[in-house]
C-alpha cells in the first residue's frame, strides 16, 4: 500500500468517524489484523443442472439401468459408499473426505412444483421464494440485510466472479464480487476511482444516487486495499489443480487462511447441462469439482479452519431418470445436496430416491431447499431464517 | 453551456440515448422551441424486425397430424434450432434500431415495453413477433397494446396461457397481468385472479403457425366474479374492467414516471401522468409529448436524476462516443458482461431498475470500460454464465472486444471543444454528463491534461475518463 494511501486511509476514516456513511467498514478497517473467529459458509453451485443419478448412483437399482441404457455407470466402475449407493468413478477425491467422515449427502431435495426452465429454477433457488413467485432479493443478501451491525462489512459475502449474483442481493446490501483479488485490484486500476476516492472520501456528493455510487466507489477501493492487504500475509500450501474453478476455491481458502471477516463465499462452476453426449462431458466436470474440493476441503484442515466452515454444493435441478435419444439427460427436478465441514453429519441424511414413485419419470423431491437454508441459518450463520425466508421451515437437522 | 443547451441534452438523453456531436450541432440550431413536436413526427416510422419468415413449425401442419415420426420430429427440432439462434440477429438490429436517429422515441418505448412484460421467448420467431407488437402499439393505446399482448403466442407460452383450461385453470396470466401489467400488487384478491383465469380459459395459439386461437370447448362460460362485476365474463371484459381502473393508470404512470422521469418518485407528478394516462384512454404518444413538454420536466431535480441501464450506457457510448462494433457478436458479448440482454429479460418481473443496477463489481465494470472500448482491448471481465447449453445468446468470445472502437473525431469537430485542459474538460462534461464536474475533480485532470501535448489525445483521454466517471452512469 503507498504512503498516500495509508493517509488517505487514515482520513477517511477520521471523517467518517461518527457519520452513518459505513462506520461498521471503516471498524472493520482500522481493527488490528486480528483473526476472524466466526463462522463461515460456502456454497458451491453447479450451473446446468448436474444429473444427480449419475453423481450419486443407485448401482444396485434395475429401474435405473434400464431407463439408462447406454449412459448408466455400471456397477463395477462405481465407487461403492454402501450396499446401495455409490460415487461417479470421477470422483475419488470425494470418495476420501467421504470415507475419512467429511462428507455428507442429502438426497432427493427440491421443492413444490418444479420449474424445469434454468433460469427459474436458479431464481428459486437464489431468492428461496415458491415456483409460482418471482422475488427480486437473493437469501443471502437478506441474510446480508438481517445480519448483525458488526456484519455489514462491503466484503462479508463474497461471490468469486467477475459479477455478481441474485442471489447475493438484498434490499439494502449486497455481497460483492471479486475473482481474485489482485484482479480487482487491476479493475480498479483500469479506472480513475483511486484518484476520486482519494479527492472525495465518501462525502463526495449529497444528492442520493450520485451519493450512492460514490459511495459504492470508494467502498470498493478501500476494500480491494484491505482485502490485498490481509491476503499478502497468507498463501496457501497446498496445491490446486490448474483451472478455473480450483484456483477459485484456493482463492477462497487464501481469503479464510488470511483471517478475512467474511462469512459467506460462493463460487460456481458450469457446463452441467448434458443434454448430448454426457458420458464424457460429465466425468470431465465431476473430475474437476472432486478434485478441487478435496484439495480444498484437505487445505481448510490442515489450517483448522474446517470445523468453522460449512460447505454446501447445489445444483438447480436433477435431470430426468431416463435418458435420452442423444446420450444424454434433459432437465429434471429434485437432487442430491453434499455437506462438509462444520458441524456437519457425515454420511447419508437419508435414502436413496425411489425410483419406483416417479412423477412423469422425475423424481419426487422428499426435502425442500429451504429447510437446509433455514438450518445454515438458525444454527449455522446464526440469523433467524424466518426474517431471511419470509416464512418458517423447520430446519433440516444435518448441522 | 446555455440553460437551453442543458435541455435539450436532457430532453434526448431520456426520449433516447443522448445527442451525438454532430446530432448536438444541429439540436442547438433549431433550439428547444417545437423540438418536441419534431421529435415525435419521427415517431410515426415503425420499422418492424422481420429476420424470420415464419414459425418454424408452420409448414409442418400436414405432415406432423399422423405422428411420431422421428424424422421429423428431428427435422423440426432443427427448425426451431435454427429460429432460437436467429434471436442473436434480431438482438443485433433491434439495438441498432434503438440508436437510429429516425426512429428512437418509438424503440425506447418499445425497449420500456419490453421489460414491462418481460417476456422471454427461444423461439425465434415468436420472440420477434411479440417485439413487432411492442413497437407497433408502443406509442399508442394501451388497451391494444394490452390485448395483442394477451394474444400473442410468446406471452401465450411464457405465462402459460396456453395451458388455461376450463378443466384445469392456470392462473399465471391472470396472476401477472393484475400484479405487474395493470393494478400492482395489493389493489386485487385472489379470488380476482381466479376469475381472470377462468375468463381466460381456450385463449390459446395454434400450434403451427402461432396465430391467436378461441377454443371455445375449453372456454369456461359459467359466472365469474371479478373486482366487484359478475357474469359470464371473458378476456375482453377483463381487461376492460382493469383499464376502468383508475389504479392501473397510476400503475403505469409510475413505472413510466421512473424510466423517463427519474428514479426518485414524486407523488404529485405520478398523479399528473396518471390522470393525463387515463383521461386519454392511455395515450402513450400524447403522454411523452406531455411529460417532454412540460416545465417541471426540467427542473433541476429531474436532471441527472436516474442511474442507467446497462442498454442506455453502451447506447449511450454508441451516440455520444461514436462506439462502433466491427464485429456485431460484440455488441452481444458486451451486454452479457453488463448484465442486460435485449430479447432476454431475466423474468417477468423484468430488469432492475435504479439503485438495484450498482454493486462493486458492476460500478468497477462500467467505470473501466469506456477506455478499454476506445483502444478496443478486451475487457477484465466476463460474463456470467447461465449454464443453459440452448441459450442461443451465449456465444462469442473476448476477442470480440478487440473489433470495437470509438470515434473522437466527431467531437472534434465540436467548436467549442477548447484545446486549453480546463475549458476542454468543461466543455465535454457538459456535453457527456450534462453539468460540470466537482472543481476537485477537474483540477486533478487538468494536472493529467497538462502531461500530454497531442490535442487528440487530450481529447481521447479526457472523454474517456468522464465516460468512465460515476456521473457518467447517470442521466
Amino acid at each position: 500500500m503507498s504512503t498516500s494511501r495509508r493517509t488517505f486511509l487514515k482520513q477517511s476514516s477520521l471523517i467518517a468517524a461518527g457519520t452513518a456513511l459505513a462506520p461498521h467498514f471503516i471498524n472493520g478497517m482500522t481493527k488490528p489484523l486480528g483473526e476472524f473467529q466466526g463462522k463461515r459458509l460456502v456454497i458451491i453451485q453447479l450451473s446446468g443442472g448436474n444429473d444427480g443419478l449419475n453423481t450419486v448412483v443407485p448401482f444396485r437399482n434395475d429401474i435405473y439401468y434400464r431407463e439408462r441404457p447406454q449412459i448408466a455407470i455400471q456397477k463395477n466402475k462405481v465407487l461403492q459408499l454402501n450396499d446401495e449407493l455409490g460415487f461417479h468413478p470421477a470422483m475419488e477425491g470425494l470418495k476420501s473426505l467421504y470415507d475419512d467422515g467429511l462428507m455428507g449427502i442429502i438426497n432427493s431435495v427440491g421443492y413444490p412444483n418444479p420449474d424445469r426452465s434454468h433460469f427459474r429454477s436458479m431464481d428459486i433457488w437464489h431468492t428461496g421464494s415458491n415456483a409460482d413467485e418471482n422475488w427480486t432479493t437473493g437469501w443471502l443478501g437478506r441474510y446480508l440485510d438481517n445480519a448483525c451491525n458488526e456484519c455489514k462489512l462491503p466484503y462479508q459475502a463474497i461471490e468469486v466472479d467477475d459479477s455478481l449474483s441474485l442471489v447475493m442481493k438484498g434490499a439494502q446490501s449486497k455481497g460483492m464480487a471479486m475473482s481474485a483479488p489482485d484482479k480487482l485490484m487491476r479493475n480498479i486500476k483500469g479506472t480513475y476511482a483511486e484518484n476520486l476516492a482519494e479527492m472525495h472520501g465518501d462525502k463526495a456528493h449529497d444528492d442520493h444516487q450520485l451519493g450512492y455510487l460514490y459511495k459504492t466507489m470508494v467502498e470498493t477501493v478501500n476494500s480491494a486495499d484491505y482485502i490485498s492487504e490481509k491476503i499478502s500475509a497468507y498463501r496457501s500450501k497446498a496445491e490446486y489443480p490448474q483451472n478455473p474453478f480450483s484456483k477459485n476455491l484456493k482463492t477462497i481458502a487464501e481469503l479464510i487462511g488470511s483471517g478475512m471477516e467474511t462469512s459467506v463465499y460462493y463460487a460456481s462452476m458450469t457446463g452441467f447441462d448434458t443434454h448430448a453426449r454426457q458420458i464424457n462431458t460429465q466425468e470431465r466436470l465431476l473430475s474437476v469439482y472432486s478434485d478441487a474440493v478435496t484439495v480444498f476441503v484437505q487445505d481448510l484442515k490442515a489450517q483448522g479452519q474446517l470445523d468453522n466452515t460449512v460447505i454446501l454444493t447445489f445444483s438447480e435441478f436433477g435431470r430426468r431418470v431416463g435418458q435420452n435419444a442423444s446420450g444424454g439427460t434433459d432437465h429434471g427436478t429434485a437432487n442430491n445436496l453434499f455437506v462438509m465441514g462444520g458441524t456437519t453429519q457425515a454420511g447419508f441424511f437419508n435414502d436413496a430416491p425411489d425410483l419406483t414413485d416417479l412423477d412423469n419419470g422425475d423424481l419426487k423431491y422428499q426435502i425442500d431447499f429451504r429447510r437446509v437454508y433455514a438450518a445454515l441459518l438458525d444454527n449455522w450463520l446464526g440469523v433467524s431464517s424466518k426474517q431471511v425466508l419470509q416464512k418458517e421451515f423447520k430446519p433440516l437437522n444435518f448441522l | 453551456m446555455s440553460e437551453e443547451n442543458h435541455k435539450l441534452i436532457h430532453l434526448y438523453n431520456r426520449a433516447g440515448f443522448g445527442l451525438s456531436p454532430n446530432g448536438f450541432l444541429s439540436a442547438q440550431k433549431r433550439g428547444l422551441e417545437g423540438e418536441v413536436e419534431r421529435m415525435m413526427k419521427h415517431a410515426i416510422e415503425e420499422r418492424e424486425i422481420k429476420v424470420l419468415e415464419e414459425s418454424p413449425f408452420a409448414k409442418y401442419r400436414d405432415q406432423m397430424g399422423n405422428g411420431r415420426n422421428g424424422a421429423m420430429r428431428q427435422k423440426v427440432q432443427k427448425e426451431v434450432r435454427e429460429s432460437r439462434a436467429k434471436i442473436r440477429d434480431m438482438n443485433i438490429q433491434w439495438m441498432d434500431q434503438l440508436v437510429d436517429s429516425s426512429t428512437f422515441i418509438r424503440e425506447k418505448m418499445t425497449l420500456f415495453w419490453h421489460d414491462h412484460f418481460g417476456v422471454r421467448n427461444l423461439v425465434g420467431y415468436y420472440a420477434q413477433e411479440h417485439n413487432n407488437t411492442l413497437r407497433k402499439h408502443a406509442l399508442g393505446k394501451y388497451g391494444d397494446l394490452l390485448m395483442a399482448v394477451t394474444k400473442d403466442p410468446a406471452m401465450l407460452q411464457f405465462l402459460n396461457n396456453q395451458q388455461n383450461v376450463k378443466r384445469k385453470p392456470n392462473e399465471n396470466y391472470a396472476r401477472e397481468l393484475l400484479e405487474l401489467f395493470t393494478l400492482g400488487r395489493g389493489h386485487y384478491s385472489e379470488q380476482d385472479i381466479k376469475g381472470a383465469a377462468r375468463a381466460f380459459t381456450g385463449w390459446g395459439h395454434d400450434r403451427f403457425s402461432g396465430e391467436f386461437r378461441f377454443r371455445r370447448f375449453q372456454h369456461d362460460e359459467d359466472t365469474k366474479a371479478f373486482m366487484g362485476k359478475s357474469g359470464n365474463l371473458d378476456g375482453d371484459d377483463i381487461l376492460n374492467i382493469l383499464l376502468e381502473n383508475r389504479q392501473t393508470s397510476h400503475f403505469l404512470a409510475a413505472k413510466l414516471y421512473q424510466y423517463y422521469v427519474s428514479d426518485t418518485p414524486d407523488e404529485g407528478i405520478i398523479d399528473l401522468m396518471a390522470k393525463r394516462l387515463f383521461k386519454t384512454d392511455y395515450n402513450m404518444g400524447d403522454l411523452l409529448q406531455y411529460v417532454f413538454e412540460s416545465d417541471w420536466y426540467y427542473e433541476d431535480r429531474f436532471v441527472n436524476s436516474k442511474i442507467k441501464s446497462p442498454v442506455e450506457l453502451i447506447n449511450g457510448m454508441r451516440v455520444q462516443l461514436g462506439l462502433s462494433f466491427g464485429q456485431p457478436l460484440a455488441m452481444l458479448y458486451l451486454q452479457r458482461v453488463l448484465g442486460q440482454v435485449v430479447f432476454y429479460p431475466p423474468s417477468v418481473n423484468g430488469w432492475s431498475v435504479g439503485k438495484e443496477w450498482i454493486d462493486h463489481s458492476s460500478l468497477m465494470s462500467r467505470m473501466s470500460i469506456p477506455k478499454a472500448l476506445a483502444s478496443g482491448s478486451e475487457l477484465a471481465m466476463k460474463p456470467k454464465s447461465d449454464g443453459d447449453d440452448n441459450n442461443p445468446l451465449n456465444r462469442g468470445g473476448g476477442r470480440l472486444m478487440r473489433t470495437v472502437g470509438m470515434d473522437f473525431d466527431a467531437l472534434n469537430q465540436l467548436d467549442w471543444i477548447d484545446s486549453d485542459p480546463a475549458a476542454m474538460i468543461e466543455s465535454l462534461s457538459n456535453f457527456l454528463v450534462n453539468r460540470s464536474l466537482d472543481p476537485k475533480t477537474i483540477s486533478a485532470m487538468v494536472a493529467e491534461l497538462a502531461k500530454k501535448s497531442d490535442v487528440a489525445q487530450r481529447l481521447k483521454w479526457t472523454a474517456t475518463t468522464i465516460a468512465g466517471l460515476p456521473e457518467y452512469q447517470m442521466n
